[in-house]
This record gives C-alpha cells, sequence and structure tokens, in this order.
C-alpha cells in the first residue's frame, strides 16, 4: 500500500496535460505606493486583473516558495500601457518583472461558508479557519438593479434600538446614513443592528456583512469577538480591510461586501451590509488617484469620487418579486469632523442616501446614548416600512423631542415656568431616559412596543428622572417573563389591538403594584 | 515633462522618415532658439528609454535552457512565430537555465510558456490545491 501523498500526485502526474496558450503580457516600467506603471498590455480592459509573474528567472525551488499569486487591478488605460494598482504587498513587484492579461474582471468568492467568517478584500479567508471549498465568484464591479428590477421599500429591519425603531425606521432596501464625530457611537448602532437579527426568525433573518475599511485590528477582532459572543456570527461576514491594508484593498473592500452580498440577494435573501467607513474609503481613493496622476479636485478628492459612492450604495435595493424579492439594506458610516455635515464627503453621502442618522458629541458626552440628534436626523422611505404597531406608540414621538430640545435650552435661562411648559419639560427628561439604552442590548420589537407604550401613557411620571432607566429595565425583565408569549402576538400580528391594551395595562398595573417603592418621586 | 515631450516628437520624427542627424539638428535649433539647451542631456536620457521600450515592443526572445535546445525550439515554435509576423531570423535566442527544459516565447506584448518550469509549477500548484 502507498503513501495516500504518493498517489495523489502520481494521479496528478497521470491526468497531467500541458499546455502552452498565448497570453497578453506588459512590463512593470515603474512601482511605488501600490501603483504599478505597465507597459504594454494594448488589449487590456478597465478593471481587469493581471497577475504579476514572480517566478520567471527564478530557480525551481524558489519558484515554488511563492505562494499566492499576486494580482494587480487595471485602473488607468493610457497610450503606451496602464496603471495598475496592486492588491497587495507592492514590495513584490520589480521594475521589468512581466505582467500577465488574465481576461477576467476583479471577483470575490460568495456562499453560505462564508458566513461565520472574516474575509480581506479579495474574499480570501483571514481568519485561520481554513480555505472554501464550495463558492460562487461574484464581480466586484456589478451595474446596479435598475428601476423596474426594483420594488419599494415596505418591510421594516429591526436596529432593536428604540430612538431609531421609533422615530427613524429603517426599511430592508433602504441606505441609511450613520454619520457623526469620532466616538459618537456610530460602530455601536452598526452593531448592536447586526446582533438584533438574531430576533429574527431564521427564514427572514437577514445576512449580515459588516466591512471594516481602515479601521485597527484590534477594533475589528473585538467586533468580531462581541458577534460571536451575542451568537451573530452565525449569519454575519466580516470583511476586513485594516488601515494597514495597502490602500488599493480599502478601497475595494466596500466593493467586494456588497459583491458577496448580492449573491445572497439573488437568491431572495434579505441582506443587512454596514460600511464602516466610507470616510476611510474616500481617503483611500484620493490616496490612489493622486498616485495614479488624475488630476485632483476639491479637498484633493479626484472628480469622480461621487460616483465612487453613488455606483457602491445604488447596488442597495428591494428586488421585485419577479427577481427573487431579495434585498440589500446598507449602513455607510461617515465620521464628522467636529460636526461639519456639510463637508465635501459628508454632504456627497446624505444626498446618495435615504436618511441620515446623526449622532452628536454633545449628547454623547451628556450621556444621551445613543447619541441620536432627533431634530435632523431623517428616514425617507423608512416610515412607509414602519410596523402600525410601531407607529401607534411612536406617533408624535419625534416632535415632542423636537419641542423638548427647544424648551430644554429655554429652561436654562427662565426662573418661572407655565404649568403646561413645566410638564413638557417633565415629560420630555423622561422620555429621553426611556430612549436611552446600552451597547450590545437591542430590544425585540415587542419589548420596544410594550415600553413606549408605557411612556406614552405617563408610566414613568411618577418615576424620579434619574430612575427612569433603572425601572424601564426592570419592566423589560418583569414584561419578558411574565407576559413573553402574549406580547409576542404585537410582533406576529404587527398591530396594538384593543386586547392587547387591555394586557399591557393589566402589565404595568401589575408591575406598579409590585414595585411601589420605584414610584414614589 | 518638457525633456519627455521634446524626446517623444524627436522619435516620432525619426519614426516618420527624417533622417536621424536631421532630426536632432532641427530639435538644437529649436532649443537654442527658445533657450533650452539645458534640456539636452535629459532629453537624450528620455530618448534612450524610449528606444528601449519600442525595441522591447518589436524584439521577439526565445529562451531556452540549454543552448543545444535552441533548434528544436525553433523549430517547434515557426508556426507562433509566423503568426506573430515575424520573420524567424528576427528572433533572439537567450538561454535561461531556470526553465530546466523546453521553451519560452516572448515578445509583442505576448508570451507562450512551455517550459518544463512552468509545468512543474502547474503540477505542484494543483498537488497542494487539491
Amino acid at each position: 500500500m502507498q503513501n495516500p501523498i504518493v498517489e495523489k500526485i502520481i494521479k496528478e502526474i497521470e491526468r497531467f496535460a500541458p499546455k502552452a496558450e498565448a497570453v497578453h503580457v506588459g512590463r512593470v516600467t515603474a512601482v511605488g505606493d501600490g501603483v504599478a506603471a505597465i507597459d504594454g498590455l494594448a488589449k487590456a480592459v478597465m478593471s481587469e486583473v493581471l497577475q504579476f509573474e514572480e517566478t520567471a528567472h527564478k530557480p525551481l525551488s524558489k519558484a515554488m516558495d511563492v505562494s499566492n499569486a499576486l494580482y494587480g487591478l487595471v485602473l488607468n488605460l493610457e497610450e503606451d500601457g496602464v496603471r495598475a494598482i496592486v492588491l497587495g504587498d507592492s514590495a513584490r513587484v520589480a521594475e521589468g518583472m512581466t505582467v500577465k492579461s488574465t481576461g477576467r474582471i476583479l471577483s470575490v468568492p460568495s456562499g453560505e461558508e462564508l458566513l461565520g467568517r472574516v474575509v480581506n478584500a479579495l474574499g480570501e479567508p483571514v481568519d485561520g479557519k481554513g480555505p472554501f471549498s464550495n463558492t460562487t465568484m461574484m464581480p466586484v464591479e456589478r451595474e446596479a438593479s435598475g428601476v423596474i428590477d426594483r420594488k419599494s421599500v415596505s418591510v421594516p429591519l429591526q436596529t432593536g434600538i428604540k430612538a431609531i425603531d421609533s422615530m427613524i425606521p429603517i426599511g430592508r432596501g433602504q441606505r441609511e446614513l450613520l454619520i457623526g464625530d469620532r466616538s459618537t457611537g456610530k460602530t455601536t448602532i452598526a452593531v448592536d443592528t447586526i446582533i438584533n437579527q438574531r430576533n429574527e426568525p431564521e427564514g427572514t433573518r437577514p445576512i449580515c456583512i459588516y466591512v471594516a475599511i481602515g479601521q485597527k485590528e484590534s477594533k475589528t477582532a473585538r467586533i468580531v469577538a462581541q458577534l460571536t459572543e451575542a451568537g451573530a456570527m452565525g449569519y454575519t461576514i466580516v470583511v476586513d480591510a485594516p488601515a494597514s491594508a495597502p490602500a488599493a484593498l480599502q478601497f475595494l473592500a466596500p466593493f467586494s461586501g456588497v459583491a458577496i452580498g448580492e449573491y445572497f440577494m439573488d437568491l431572495g435573501r434579505d441582506v443587512l451590509i454596514v460600511y464602516d467607513d466610507l470616510s476611510k474609503q474616500a481617503t483611500a481613493y484620493r490616496q490612489l488617484s493622486l498616485l495614479l496622476r488624475r488630476p485632483p479636485g476639491r479637498e484633493a478628492y479626484p472628480g469622480d469620487i461621487f460616483y465612487l459612492h453613488s455606483r457602491l450604495l445604488e447596488r442597495a435595493a428591494r428586488l421585485s418579486e419577479e427577481k427573487g424579492g431579495g434585498s440589500i439594506t446598507a449602513l455607510p458610516i461617515i465620521e464628522t469632523q467636529e460636526g461639519d455635515v456639510s463637508a465635501y464627503i459628508p454632504t456627497n453621502v446624505i444626498s446618495i442616501t435615504d436618511g441620515q442618522i446623526f449622532l452628536m458629541a454633545e449628547l454623547f458626552n451628556k450621556g444621551v446614548r445613543p447619541a441620536i440628534d432627533v431634530g435632523i436626523s431623517v428616514s425617507r422611505v423608512g416610515s412607509s416600512a414602519q410596523t402600525k404597531a410601531m407607529k401607534s406608540v411612536a406617533g408624535g414621538l419625534k416632535l415632542e423631542l423636537a419641542q423638548f430640545r427647544e424648551l430644554e435650552a429655554f429652561m436654562q435661562f427662565a426662573q418661572d415656568l407655565d404649568k403646561a411648559t413645566a410638564q413638557r419639560i417633565e415629560s420630555g427628561l423622561r422620555m429621553v431616559e426611556v430612549l436611552k439604552q446600552k451597547n450590545g442590548a437591542p430590544l425585540p420589537l415587542e419589548m420596544q412596543v410594550a415600553v413606549l407604550y408605557a411612556a406614552g401613557h405617563a408610566f414613568f411620571a411618577d418615576v424620579a428622572v434619574s430612575k427612569v432607566p433603572d425601572v424601564e429595565k426592570q419592566l423589560v425583565v418583569f414584561l419578558d417573563d411574565q407576559y413573553g408569549k402574549a406580547l409576542a402576538e404585537i410582533k406576529k400580528k404587527g398591530v396594538v389591538s384593543d386586547d392587547m391594551k387591555k394586557t399591557l395595562n393589566t402589565a404595568l398595573e401589575e408591575f406598579r403594584l409590585a414595585h411601589t417603592e420605584l414610584f414614589a418621586k | 515633462m518638457t525633456a519627455e515631450a521634446y524626446a517623444q516628437a524627436l522619435w516620432q520624427t525619426i519614426q516618420r522618415g527624417t533622417a536621424p542627424k536631421k532630426a536632432v539638428a532641427s530639435l538644437h535649433t529649436v532649443l537654442v532658439k527658445h533657450g533650452r539647451t539645458a534640456l539636452l542631456p535629459r532629453i537624450a536620457r528620455v530618448f534612450a528609454r524610449i528606444a528601449e521600450r519600442e525595441a522591447r515592443r518589436t524584439d521577439i526572445t526565445l529562451s531556452v535552457a540549454r543552448e543545444k535546445d535552441a533548434r528544436t525550439a525553433k523549430q517547434s515554435v515557426k508556426r507562433l512565430v509566423s503568426e506573430l509576423g515575424v520573420q524567424a531570423a528576427d528572433v533572439q535566442t537567450a538561454v535561461d537555465e531556470h526553465l530546466i527544459g523546453g521553451w519560452r516565447l516572448e515578445g509583442r506584448g505576448t508570451l507562450v510558456d512551455a517550459s518544463y518550469q512552468r509545468h512543474l509549477l502547474s503540477l505542484y500548484e494543483n498537488v497542494v490545491r487539491s
């Protein structure tokens, strides 16, 4: 009996048919900062993948050491050659190196096998769990679905965050921007939204894709650990292009992420994709464009920076039933400087998306978390996707809070307030407390409805403002234990029926009687 | 950039049939007229690069592992070379012992690799991948 490895080698030798095909080639004339100038390749096309031939003029033993092929991507077609970005370590590219045309457009693998995995911008696993065996290649650049193939947004995507689901609802297929200064909780909202999808039934649970662009490896590792701990990695794929990765990979990562998502959308599944964050992708693209000698425009960004983001975000869609009814919901993140939303990239992305959730550093520092500025946050299409149950309890919430914010400023100067104004301020203070939520603790829809119903019916009126979060927490535990099954009807039917209102009133009264000590101001 | 433009212009003038001596003299006159004679050494360097690049573009090299393989290899690539529109006599031969055996034809933007090294590497990749 022979060694299985020897057998395998013999088998490979037996079926080996040497081929010598003619390929189009060029030659590297210059390389630097991840960009290679290549002479020749007259038949190359835009976005074509090129292969750098590292094995030429090397002894066989050294050629075998070249573990992974090094690829490039054509981004500039010029008179005498092309300019390509190196998809890997550009230190491996040398002047005079032969570059082969592959005739294919850049694609990444996608499929069920990717769930729970961390991949790089080229779709290669980077989590040490081994290679993929059964995947489908999806083109990184693909035209967005047309008008005929789309359907309007009507199914909600629950984030599990009370302030969002009640006032800035997101629908499946929508593009909702998360914008704010650094450390204001943008990533937290996105990660909580992914975690909350575990509350969805398996059949309709969206596949989640988290694209980390230019982030610290430690942050991505922490997010992966958080998702794993919350049991969310089973339906999540992480595409990682860290700050240490070449600019080319940081520019490509969002496109790879959406290409992976399109595989699932084409199968009729719902997908949620988070781009964390597009400001860093824009910076990477600016770097590449300047190295490619493209003329700089405003803030030194190239002229097609708007198109870069619009063609990416247009790929988020809800497809018609004829096309399978799948969807991609996009949550792009943009980091602002000193709250300046009128900078170039923020205004571009605001105009492309279907709404924005603006996070304020001031609110965050005050302890209002999530630090959403309700006044300038908006969801342009989400309200048609909001459930009737949520609409019935959150109808006037946004207006109430906006009025409260105005009064809050006024309150600091006024001594004597009339009774109605004082009451509105008191109610507003409690509502702000109710809407506060810890990170990593998304609430299922029925619990959100119950809490907002309670808040809307002056349940917290007799609770000291500082104690509201604590009382709310206990109320949620109580409702989950005692009325969990009854409340599940809210999610199932999507409405708060008269019977349900009675049940809620009974439950709230029961809680009040059991915890009288909490209701003494 | 200016030196490149002058070098490119000089190259194109010569390609269009002007005698090199005459073309260089004309260029010199223009440079003197515009007070740019200092650019001459740089123009010469760029011109040499263009010439080298263009020569590489038209050159065809047949690489073999040993000198004695050249004759057999030339027979093997005869049809290929004629398809590329090159005279058999214009094919340059080079020895690259890393090829182990077989041949490798490169030039005019085309590469055909029929070397043993390439075959062995494909075999190795197939074995490792499976």
